[in-house]
């Protein structure tokens, strides 16, 4: 039964400083984030409709751009008819100008001054070595059996259906993918090079080894730290983790590649980055770091215009 | 007496955070005043449902309005402007809807404890002192919010309601005295009744 006399206000205080849920503050934040996502999105589609005559010229620029990507697309992947078909034995030598070939149902691109030799080509293995220069392939989707392998210097790259690129670079050989991912074998370690990524592998031997690595790495830091060529940052430190996967920088080179991936906005990759570094270390305070980037890069794509 | 702070410690630096864009500092900035901003719509009158949805459309205010906020020690004044206003809104609505819909009255309005309050006893007191307070005029409600049930100093109470100190005992027993009223004729009209 109801107290007639009115709560002293000792008592309203006490139902006032009653607390609130974490699930209510939970609920309320993300559904603040959402709330001005969805804004966002409607003030950009506003900004869309009132800029039409724009997104056509776009439209346009995007016509142009594709057009270009389709003829540097059709350089590697021209119509058997217009190439030469490869045999095992045979070198593919390009003169001043690039060559293409055939390799069974794939193509290749020898990049002018480049040479490629076919060690062996038949229904199941496609082999051959770069012997010069840089060759661009274009692999067609391989079968339960079928094989297909490139070697450049020390490296063996090993293709899963793919567009690639693979030049010697002095005692190094590099590696770009353009389409799928690739497997490259190199002094016994296997690493994989994905889409848009340029790896170079080098031998370890003198002036490649870790100390001088490790300065490598020392540079890397001060491009990030001054927000410039981040890309090129991600090569020398990839780079560094595939020579010295237990170095005294592994640590170092793990937690900064995650971050310029963040900066990158490339999350898939960033998160597979910061859950290694998670198992590898778990006793350093950087995973809570990695955690808060990456909770913030989420929110900012999901703020993002256009989600 | 002692209120709480006007502004958490924890807040150093983040309104400039905020107002440069810092999405890191709007995640703290949300999560740092949804508690205060929430309890405020529920005692100005709204069930728990409503409220959550009313401390969502304050904060995102906030967000597009950053600008106006004058400084870091007048952020809760300025959120407490803001909630008023929602809350006075969504309960306008609620009564329009109550209008158009004669079936449904103050009682299918969610009368629920929406605080986490210490006992059974508290969760029914909860319930019966924001039945009280949502027959008071505004002015009042928002008067015993913040002196009696949170407990703020004059001077608070008078900068978060943007009124002259001296106005604040004045109307503050004037609250008491209407509380007290409804208080006393809370069984006759039942705990759900509700003015505007």
């Amino acid at each position: 039964m109801r107290d007639h006399n009115p709560p002293s206000q000792e008592t309203l205080r006490r139902i006032g400083s009653a607390g609130v849920s974490d699930a209510v503050v939970d609920r309320v934040v993300s559904g603040t984030v959402r709330q001005l996502a969805r804004q966002k999105q409607s003030e950009s589609r506003l900004v869309v409709a009132a800029w039409g005559a724009a997104a056509a010229t776009a439209l346009g620029v995007g016509f142009l751009v594709v057009r270009t990507w389709s003829s540097a697309h059709e350089e590697v992947g021209a119509p058997l008819a217009e190439v030469t078909a490869a045999a095992s034995g045979q070198e593919l030598a390009a003169g001043p100008a690039p060559s293409r070939a055939a390799l069974g149902r794939h193509r290749v691109v020898v990049e002018a001054g480049g040479r490629l030799r076919v060690e062996r080509i038949d229904s199941q293995q496609v082999e051959v070595t770069v012997a010069k220069g840089a060759s661009r392939f274009a692999v067609e989707h391989l079968t339960a059996g079928e094989r297909f392998r490139v070697r450049a210097g020390a490296a063996e790259v090993e293709v899963v259906g793919t567009k690639f690129e693979v030049a010697l670079a002095g005692p190094c050989t590099e590696v770009e993918v353009t389409e799928g991912r690739v497997r490259v074998t190199h002094e016994k370690t296997a690493t994989f090079v994905s889409q848009g990524e340029r790896r170079a592998f080098c031998p370890n031997q003198a002036g490649t080894d870790e100390s001088s690595d490790a300065q490598l790495v020392r540079e890397a830091l001060v491009l990030i730290s001054n927000g410039t060529q981040l890309e090129h940052a991600a090569q020398v430190l990839a780079d560094y983790r595939s020579r010295h996967p237990e170095g005294e920088f592994a640590q170092e080179a793990l937690f900064h590649l995650s971050v310029i991936r963040l900066r990158q906005s490339r999350l898939e990759e960033a998160r597979a980055l910061a859950d290694e570094f998670r198992r590898r270390f778990p006793g350093s305070q950087r995973i809570q770091t990695l955690r808060e980037l990456l909770e913030r890069r989420e929110a900012e794509q999901q703020m993002a215009p256009g989600r | 007496m002692t209120g709480p702070a006007m502004a958490a410690p924890e807040e150093a630096g983040l309104l400039a955070g905020c107002r440069a864009g810092d999405l890191q500092a709007w995640r703290r900035f949300f999560r740092i005043h949804s508690r205060q901003i929430y309890k405020w719509s529920v005692l100005l009158g709204l069930g728990g449902a409503e409220a959550e949805e009313a401390a969502q459309e304050v904060l995102a205010i906030a967000a597009r309005r950053i600008e106006h906020c004058p400084s870091e020690q007048a952020v809760l004044p300025w959120l407490f402007q803001i909630t008023r206003r929602v809350v006075a809104n969504v309960r306008r609505g609620a009564w329009f809807r109550r209008f158009w819909h004669k079936g449904l009255d103050e009682a299918a309005a969610e009368i629920s404890p929406a605080l986490e309050q210490a006992s059974t006893a508290d969760q029914e007191l909860e319930l019966s002192v924001r039945a009280c307070l949502r027959r008071l005029p505004q002015k009042q409600r928002e008067m015993l919010i913040l002196a009696d049930l949170e407990g703020r100093t004059r001077d608070e109470v008078a900068a978060l309601l943007d009124i002259p100190a001296g106005t604040v005992a004045s109307r503050l027993a004037a609250a008491r005295e209407a509380f007290r009223m409804q208080w006393a004729n809370l069984d006759e009209v039942g705990a759900s009744g509700g003015g505007r």
